[in-house]
């Protein structure tokens, strides 16, 4: 394409120029993270008790305030950083602030109170590079989410935003984009890692003018929530990516798909838009590359199966959200019976860094198969909750060892489920194994868009992959019978097993129902979500058989299986636990022996976790 | 063309098409219950997978929703595909395991229990989209849809409101796979079908009982011998069987029988309208008992032609022995025997005068006891199985202009309509059609139809050659068994000639052709006020079974009542005046003989005969003047003597039939008052 403005020094450039010289990079800057997690637990009453405390002490001029995307930490929110220094503090409260601007911000103290404290040496951290849970991290798309203003687009032009877009669509032609993605090896990150080059290339090929292109931000899974910090914290970037695809591809209009529930994040990337659209990033022309685009925020009601793309597709058409089969695919029938291409957050916020660096670089990071780093939301039984990029390749122990810090417990870690609902519960002992699609795709588990549930001694593993199924009955949009029928009789077995009326055979039956549904159904959630229930059955069938043979649940968690029993030798006769039972199903004498009725015990847990002497335990 | 291989077979199929309608095209069977021709596919059941390798890569896909490509190999049947095929079966049972048409899936896959418990044993929708699909594909109305997740999806209208559409359109319904479409719970798919349908039910129902009634309300009207201006035989007069066999046998254009001209045009239009709208036996029978097939023998279903062409066979030949058997007989003979003495017994003053019939005379309700007792082992035994004028409309019907049809494009076979069926003419084997000659168009089966399949179309089918007719060997038996019949009119067992001429019947009939006219309806009986008419068992032969005898010793013959005249449909009594019934050789019935042994000269006889008959005699070798018929007299056997006569046990004076009165024992001669 021929670019008559290549020469013409950009007004993006322009601006960009004008902030870098106002810019002072040594000058302090407060920032709050706000993203979902922070904001629960009070980032933006910090944020307005430091603006105030700011004006209070005069400091106004000495220090910028501002608030940032989701930092990943989420277990010790509020999160709040002091730049350039990158001291960290953890779990700061409104009182704190004026703390803060007094000590750290005026005097350069450090407040101690507020630093992370390492779970495992109980040292302080001072810095945030220096914790290891961002220590372990190869943090690419959440590199700026903690420093820039989400809502802001002179922040992202700040760090170096859409020099890709220029470098696009001025200097290269769609083809040598698609290439150059190509080259990179970028799989997509919505889960099943189809090479995003290649995609973009069928979908480029296809016949016709009319093309479409997709944002799949229908992020369902429980315990996922990526996708939204990325949106959250750096919208720009998920723009930018979609905007170069767009020009590959030939687009010129876009869905941004997200879910209803996600109103931080629907917000942040409509103020996006506006902002890029007002700079002439977006709609006719972009920087004179003659290139027409325009993007629609689509919300969708939530349902989990709209993540799947023919379902998102009829969503947005207006017709129920269930998918259809493929072929025709997408790219050659997709939105309006168009050329579509769809995908995920990640993958098209990863595309300005593959333009701007180059496919090689990209490239270097990963494994053979898998390229680049990818973003997963770690949670479950482990010290450091929240999102985490790391390369592809990187081993289970180390995601969960390192830089999820372990065990918050004395007790040993028994699994992680890996993919949310679709996927499968990989014991502990096969966490050597690295992490990209194919190697988990060999131990029945999936990558899925990168949900990661650790699961100690204490979880029963019938009960997650009933659970799971239960999430799955739940959301299957009931098209085909294999996923309606199927998932829900499922779900009943396991119900039974875990009631303690589990039969033998049942197990059998389920791997049976397991196959069949993988073949039968018609979509993705279909054909995964038998993997909870088939991994574990693989891994942990002792588990299974003790439920159904003895009747019993070896974690202790399945309700109608377990007795709650009183150790006479550990009972100090304190009646806590009587005084909280609300059933009256302790009597005892104060200073004597407690003892639990097991006919009235609804089995609640509250006596064991109230006990001080560990005296109640399950049998 | 696209080139592909099925099971082996190489297939050339046009573009576009899918793997299941390539299949079709080779032959090849594939399960499938959401997919139509009509339709786009969907890929709802998933009964259709499959095994396809293409570009060196074998996957398990449905057949339906995957289009045909160069080069693709397609297996139908591996061991992954059967076991999902099963499954999915399975998981379909075990939602709707009432339903027929899933019972019969699963069976041809191999699966004869359903794995899993329903909390609703009553689902039948098996959510495949069909309705939907035509809705939007067909009728582009768009009025179905779907709303809801997982097992929560149901398949209704926008907000769960009717659509005034509904009530026109149904052409959702022809394409649902199970019958459920008409039971959605807010679209009431096929209301306005069914409401149509239930309104002719309820008329046909109010008709029926109405003619019960009316039937009921005329057989009182006999009782109490108000005959005019009422046409209480109307009932006899309107039946064609009874108007094909009496001029038949008698030989005698019967003019009373014209109205059953009307009966015929309305089972040529209508069908075996008799039986459902008309027939007040067949009102009687559908009080109780159990609808659909019971009865495992239903070739007896035949014996009603034999019944008939025996029948019509006699009549040919003379003879109405068995026209007891026929209904409308049947039901009266049943009134008849009941409401008689009860209302002698009501009406007489000094109740113990009242004398209890025998058992001759109860017997006449037999044939009605006996169809009521069997009515209990299937509703309308009598009308599926023996009924010869339900036959005989019932032939008239296999060539009426309307006719119960079931709509094989829309029917599932779930046997509905069977379980609501009177008649048990619905045929399980037979696609749930009927045979026309069985069905009495009562129209029940229409509204349960979950189908909207059954209607009731003008000009549909015809004649012979229809699937239901009888075949030649049937055809053949019911010839023998008519020989049978016949050769049994000729048989001569006895005396039964003799005692043929040996009993008295009613006025007139002497003179008349009596028994090949005779229809056994007694109503003659039911009507004579003085119970002079009783019915014959076998004294008068075989044949004379349930034909009305009169008997001096009961009654007597009123002078001025031609009732029986009037009431006969078939003029075996001829309708007679009352100056023809007086006249001994017109409306006689017998000659009175005073026997002089045992007369006690009372002479109350001669004082009390009404036609004067008497003269005074002395009788050689008695002592005294006796009553005596003069030779010249009028004596139409009315009996007056005998009734009067007190020494009836000795029968003083006996009534005896035209040709049967002995000669005098004694010489007797004219007495003269001196």
């Amino acid at each position: 394409m021929s670019n008559p403005t290549a020469n013409v020094k950009l007004a993006l450039e322009e601006l960009r120029d004008e902030l870098m010289a106002t810019y002072d990079p040594s000058k302090p800057c407060v920032t709050v993270c706000a993203g979902t997690g922070c904001c629960a637990s009070g980032a933006l009453e910090v944020k307005a008790a430091l603006d105030e405390e700011i004006k209070k002490q005069g400091a106004d001029v000495h220090v910028d305030i501002k608030i940032t995307g989701c930092r990943g930490f989420c277990e010790q929110g509020p999160l709040v950083a002091v730049l350039p220094t990158k001291i960290f503090y953890t779990k700061v409260k409104q009182s704190d602030a004026a703390q803060i601007i007094a000590k750290t911000i005026l005097k350069g103290e450090i407040i101690d109170k507020l630093l992370y404290k390492d779970p495992v040496t109980g040292e302080k951290i001072t810095h945030e590079t220096d914790i290891p849970f961002y220590k372990e991290q190869h943090r690419i798309l959440l590199h700026d989410s903690g420093s820039i203003d989400p809502t802001s687009f002179e922040d992202y032009l700040i760090v170096g935003g859409y020099k890709a877009l220029a470098k696009a669509l001025l200097t290269m032609q769609p083809v040598e984009i698609i290439e150059e993605v190509n080259q990179s090896g970028l799989g997509g990150r919505g889960g099943a890692g189809f090479p995003t080059g290649k995609k973009w290339q069928l979908c480029r090929q296809a016949p016709g003018t009319e093309k479409y292109v997709i944002v799949n931000a229908d992020e369902g899974d429980p315990g996922a929530f990526q996708d939204r910090s990325l949106i959250e914290a750096n919208p720009h970037s998920v723009l930018e990516g979609f905007i170069i695809g767009a020009f590959a591809i030939g687009a010129n209009h876009g869905y941004v798909y997200i879910r209803h529930e996600y109103p931080l994040a629907v917000e942040r990337i409509k103020i996006a838009i506006n902002k890029a659209r007002e700079h002439g990033l977006l709609g006719k022309n972009i920087l004179g590359s003659g290139f027409d685009f325009d993007v629609t925020v689509q919300m969708g009601a939530g349902a989990f199966v709209c993540g799947e793309e023919t379902a998102l597709m009829a969503s947005i058409e207006g017709f129920l959200g269930e998918p259809h089969a493929r072929p025709p695919y997408p790219a050659q029938s997709g939105l309006w019976g168009k050329p579509t291409n769809i995908n995920n957050v990640k993958t098209w916020a990863t595309v300005p860094y593959i333009i701007n660096k180059g496919a090689g670089w990209y490239s270097q990071m990963g494994t053979e198969t898998s390229k680049g780093t990818t973003i997963f939301s770690l949670v479950g039984k482990i010290n450091n909750t929240g999102l985490v990029e790391v390369p592809m390749g990187i081993s289970l122990r180390d995601l969960i060892e390192k830089v999820g810090g372990g065990s918050p417990s004395e007790k040993k870690l028994k699994a992680v489920q890996t993919g949310g609902p679709s996927g499968g519960c990989i014991p502990e002992s096969l966490w050597d194994v690295p992490v990209d699609y194919k190697s988990l795709g060999k131990l029945g588990s999936i990558m899925g868009s990168g949900g990661m549930i650790v699961m100690d001694e204490s979880t029963c593993m019938v009960d997650i992959a009933r659970y799971f199924l239960n999430f799955s009955r739940f959301e299957s949009c009931g098209k085909c019978t294999a996923c309606r029928e199927g998932v829900t009789r499922m779900y009943e077995t396991l119900d039974y097993i875990t009631r303690g009326y589990g039969q033998e055979g049942d197990i059998e039956q389920l791997e049976e129902l397991c196959k069949s549904i993988k073949a039968g159904s018609l979509c993705g959630l279909g054909q995964t979500a038998p993997n909870p229930v088939l991994t574990t059955i693989k891994y942990f069938r002792e588990e299974y058989e003790a439920h159904i043979r003895e009747k019993t649940c070896p974690a202790g968690v399945c309700k109608e299986l377990i007795t709650f029993y009183i150790l006479p030798d550990k009972c100090t006769g304190c009646s806590l636990c009587a005084r909280y039972c609300g059933d009256q199903a302790i009597s005892g004498e104060k200073g004597g022996l407690y003892v639990i009725d097991p006919d009235k015990c609804q089995r609640c847990g509250v006596c064991r976790e109230v006990c001080n002497f560990d005296a109640v335990v399950v049998r | 063309m696209v080139n592909l291989t099925i099971n082996g077979e190489k297939l050339a199929v046009a573009e576009n098409s899918t793997v299941l309608e390539a299949a079709q095209q080779a032959g090849i069977h594939i399960p499938t219950m959401c997919s139509h021709k009509d339709l786009t596919p969907y890929g709802a059941c998933r009964l259709c997978v499959v095994e396809v390798k293409r570009n060196g890569r074998t996957v398990v896909t449905t057949s339906c929703n995957t289009p045909v490509e160069e080069g693709m190999d397609v297996t139908t049947e591996t061991e992954e595909v059967n076991a999902t095929r099963k499954t999915m079966a399975n998981l379909l049972y075990s939602r709707c395991p009432e339903v027929p048409a899933i019972q019969r899936m699963a069976a041809s896959v191999g699966l004869l229990q359903p794995s899993f418990e329903n909390a609703n044993p009553k689902e039948d929708c098996i959510l495949c989209g069909m309705c939907v699909r035509a809705c939007d594909d067909i009728a582009q109305e768009h009025v179905l849809g779907f709303v809801g997740r997982g097992m929560d999806r149901k398949v209704t209208t926008a907000f769960d409101v009717r659509q005034e559409v509904c009530d026109t359109c149904n052409k959702c319904v022809t394409y649902c796979p199970t019958g459920a479409i008409t039971h959605l719970e807010a679209p009431k798919i096929g209301l306005g079908f069914k409401k149509k349908a239930h309104t002719w039910k309820v008329a046909r129902v109010i008709f029926q009982y109405t003619t019960l009634l009316v039937f009921l309300g005329l057989m009182a009207a006999t009782l109490f011998n108000v005959l005019q201006p009422l046409t209480v035989n109307i009932f006899s007069r309107l039946n064609p069987l009874q108007a094909l066999v009496a001029p038949l046998a008698g030989r005698d254009l019967i003019t009373n029988y014209i109205p059953a001209l009307l009966t015929v045009v309305l089972t040529i239009v209508f069908g075996r309208v008799w039986c459902g709208w008309f027939c007040p036996l067949g009102a009687v029978f559908e009080l109780f008992g159990r609808k659909d097939r019971h009865f495992k023998w239903q070739n007896m279903r035949k014996l009603k032609y034999v019944i008939l062409a025996v029948i019509v066979v006699m009549a040919a030949f003379g003879g109405l022995a068995f026209m007891w058997f026929e209904p409308i007989t049947v039901f009266i003979r049943g009134l008849t025997a009941i409401f008689k003495p009860l209302i002698q017994y009501v009406q007489l003053d000094k109740k113990k005068d009242f004398i209890m019939p025998g058992f001759q005379w109860f017997a006449i309700a037999i044939p009605f006891v006996f169809a009521l007792l069997v009515n209990i082992i299937e509703k309308r035994f009598w009308c599926r199985y023996l009924c010869p004028l339900g036959a005989l409309v019932g032939l008239g019907s296999k060539f009426s202009w309307i006719k119960r049809f079931v709509n094989q494009d829309s029917c599932v076979k779930c046997g509905e309509c069977a379980t609501h069926c009177p008649m048990g003419a619905i045929s399980p084997e037979n696609d749930f059609k009927s045979d026309p000659a069985e069905c009495i168009m009562c129209m029940d089966c229409a509204e349960p139809c979950p189908k909207l399949a059954i209607t009731f179309p003008k000009g549909q089918l015809g004649g012979w050659g229809y699937e239901f007719d009888p075949g030649r060997r049937e055809a053949l038996g019911t010839i023998g068994a008519s020989a049978v019949a016949v050769g049994l009119l000729s048989l001569d067992v006895g005396n039964v000639q003799a005692a043929k001429k040996s009993v008295l019947r009613p006025p007139g009939a002497y003179y008349n052709d009596f028994l090949s006219k005779c229809i056994r309806c007694d109503q003659c009986i039911e009507v004579c006020p003085t119970h002079y008419i009783q019915p014959a068992a076998f004294e008068a032969g075989w044949d004379s079974l349930y034909t009305p005898i009169v008997d001096p010793f009961v009654g007597y013959c009123t002078y001025d009542c031609t009732l029986c005249g009037q009431i006969c449909p078939s003029h075996a009594i001829p309708l007679l005046t009352l100056e023809e019934k007086q006249n001994y050789s017109i409306g006689g019935v017998g000659w009175a003989q005073v026997n002089f042994d045992t007369c006690i000269r009372c002479m109350t006889c001669l004082d009390e005969c009404p036609y004067k008959c008497f003269e005074e005699v002395e009788v050689e070798g008695h002592k005294g003047v006796f009553p005596r018929v003069r030779d010249d007299a009028n004596c139409v056997g009315c009996g007056v003597c005998v009734d009067v006569c007190p020494k009836q046990e000795v029968k003083a004076v006996v009534v005896f039939p035209y040709g049967k009165v002995p000669e005098e024992k004694y010489k007797f001669t004219k007495y003269t008052k001196a």
